[in-house]
């Protein structure tokens, strides 16, 4: 498995927001996480990433209980082994595309230019390497996420609405895009999101409010 | 990439704010590095053996600051004269090596003129382009005797000297009576036959004529007084003893040079302290300054702060990365400021050289410089603590939240 939640519970403030009693995910697997407004889902890729911890329960991703990491282990574990993808991008301006993508890099202390130069060519933004994001097209800037966040080779890439400030066509190669470097790799895919044109292009759709009965 | 790429970038997204604080700092420092240098600079070149002079022996009248700054720096005047006969009974005790009289009242061209004899260039071993002025003895007791007779009307020029009265070997000139070059001249002329290559002393400022010559000016002869005589002795104990014999005399004192020197600044030492306090105020200042810049942009660097932290980034790198930011704009400002301070050294020690014929370098490199610079990079990065920990405490989700 490259993901195992087991009696997962998270409330905030008293609030119960996820609730998971089991959810395996297999290694390779690309599925979609939807549900209605409030059903956890960010919360559920914080997560996964070890951003949060849970009230209760034990999430395992590439075999390690990351619920059991101190947080600077886990801070190690996600730059080594997850990847995020946001809905705003979240590229630092004033760095360039190269740039932003071996900021990805050097916290998990394996900066490559020539490996962020070939990931650029493969999300085809060979001549934009050089670009601030303020200069790039908004599809252009969530390639240069993609590219980041495929840096150190995750074991997983987390997609949070990837397409919610993207137009119709571009959000379906953005997609594409994902879908197709992830299986390269063999990275697993969670990608959250409500739109329906995207959902229609995932074979695997998990509703996070029926598992959290909400 | 690194994280001092990051700090690089940080500052030069914030280009006006950095420069300013970076400049406020440097400013503070630049003061401190002038400060030091210039004092340390003075201390020591005023201190140092005075450039060879042990003692300076003149009239009783005034006091030791005045004779060693009349003597050695050509600076005040005369403060009036010692007879020739005391001058004989140096040259002849048994723990002098050299005796070494001077006559002084003249200018030209703004260099003050002294009357010695060619021992003075030996006693000091100065270089000559040219040659020595002669020197007749005979000729000086005649013309304190009141007597006029012939002889030379010779010249050596100090280097800063000749620069700035264009005088050359071979040229002749009539030095005025008086130091402030609006007394008369005086109908005699002088031949100048060498020029001291650079001492590094305020001789390089003075003009040097044979004493004899100096007693041949119509107004001066049928003195039989100098103005001082320069002591060197045998050593050991004999300058400490020789001078406080002489201070027993009725007419004439004696002063030790270095240590007149080294208690008139003593008594002023305050000053530079003060200027000192302040300038560290200044410093201390602008660190407020640079945490006050830092800590307001930490709002808006929330989201790039959560964005790293959710890239792998642990809260001690963000911590870092905020601290190494107010010590990058210390460091900058404390480069910037050692090189303004001894800019401002260059300014000020031309100027002090000019009126006291003390060399001062501005490349003179000051050991507490590195401490004023280590100082202000831990300020810098006291400087950074609290915004640091601000970006440590920067709550992932919530930074990352399209609202924030």
């Amino acid at each position: 498995m490259s993901i195992a939640l087991q009696g997962v519970r998270k409330a905030f403030k008293g609030n119960p927001v996820l609730s998971i009693d089991r959810l395996d995910i297999p290694k390779g697997a690309q599925w979609i996480i939807t549900g209605a407004s409030g059903s956890g889902k960010s919360t559920f890729l914080n997560l996964v990433s070890g951003i949060l911890t849970p009230d209760a329960g034990s999430i395992a991703v590439a075999g390690t209980d990351i619920t059991k990491l101190p947080e600077a282990a886990r801070d190690r574990f996600r730059a080594e082994k997850i990847g995020f993808v946001f809905q705003t991008f979240n590229l630092l301006q004033g760095f360039s595309a190269l740039e932003n993508v071996l900021l990805g890099m050097l916290f998990a202390d394996r900066v490559d230019p020539a490996r962020a130069e070939a990931l650029l060519d493969r999300v085809g933004l060979k001549d934009k390497r050089d670009q601030n994001p303020d200069a790039l097209s908004v599809g252009q800037q969530q390639r240069v996420a993609i590219a980041r966040a495929l840096a150190n080779k995750p074991e997983v890439l987390l997609a949070d609405e990837p397409t919610g400030n993207l137009d119709p066509k571009t959000g379906e190669s953005i997609i594409g895009l994902l879908k197709e470097v992830c299986g390269e790799n063999g990275t697993t895919l969670l990608c959250v999101t409500h739109q329906p044109q995207v959902m229609q292009s995932f074979k695997d759709v998990t509703d996070l409010s029926c598992l959290s009965g909400k | 990439m690194s994280l001092w790429k990051i700090v690089l970038k940080n500052i030069v997204q914030r280009k006006l704010s950095s420069t300013l604080t970076s400049a406020s700092i440097g400013l503070g420092v630049a003061v401190v590095v002038a400060i030091l240098a210039l004092r340390a600079q003075t201390r020591e070149r005023f201190e140092q053996s005075a450039f060879g002079y042990e003692l300076v022996v003149g009239p009783k009248q005034l006091g030791a600051l005045q004779l060693v700054l009349n003597t050695v720096y050509h600076m005040e005047t005369s403060p009036g004269n010692i007879p020739w006969s005391r001058y004989k009974e140096l040259a002849a005790h048994k723990a002098v090596s050299a005796a070494i009289p001077v006559s002084v009242g003249d200018s030209y061209g703004g260099a003050r003129v002294v009357g010695t004899t060619p021992a003075f260039f030996d006693a000091f071993t100065y270089p000559i382009d040219g040659r020595p002025f002669r020197f007749d003895p005979a000729r000086l007791e005649q013309a304190m005797a009141g007597k006029e007779a012939e002889g030379a009307f010779e010249a050596v020029i100090g280097y800063s000297a000749a620069v700035r009265t264009g005088l050359h070997r071979g040229d002749t000139f009539q030095p005025s009576h008086g130091v402030d070059a609006v007394g008369d001249t005086h109908a005699e002329k002088w031949t100048v036959v060498g020029i001291l290559q650079p001492t590094g002393t305020p001789n390089d400022r003075a003009i040097f004529i044979n004493l004899d010559s100096f007693y041949e000016i119509k107004d001066h002869r049928q003195t039989s007084g100098i103005s001082a005589v320069i002591v060197k002795t045998k050593g050991g104990s004999s300058a400490d003893r020789l001078q406080y014999d002489l201070n027993q005399l009725p007419d004439v004192m004696a002063a030790a040079p270095a240590r007149v020197m080294a208690e008139f600044f003593s008594k002023f030492d305050w000053i530079p302290l003060m200027f000192l306090a302040v300038a560290s105020l200044v410093v201390i200042m602008a660190a407020v300054s640079i945490f006050v810049a830092i800590y307001n942009s930490m709002s808006e660097r929330r989201r790039a702060i959560a964005i790293m932290r959710a890239l792998g980034a642990r809260r001690g790198t963000v911590l870092s990365i905020v601290m190494m930011e107010a010590a990058a704009l210390c460091a900058f400002g404390a480069v910037g400021g050692i090189v303004l301070g001894h800019a401002i050294t260059a300014v000020a020690g031309a100027f002090l050289s000019s009126r006291s014929g003390v060399p001062l370098s501005a490349l003179a490199f000051q050991p507490e410089e590195l401490a004023v610079a280590a100082g202000v990079l831990v300020l810098g990065a006291l400087a950074g603590i609290l915004p640091a920990l601000k970006a440590y405490r920067t709550d992932i989700a919530d930074g990352l939240s399209p609202s924030s």
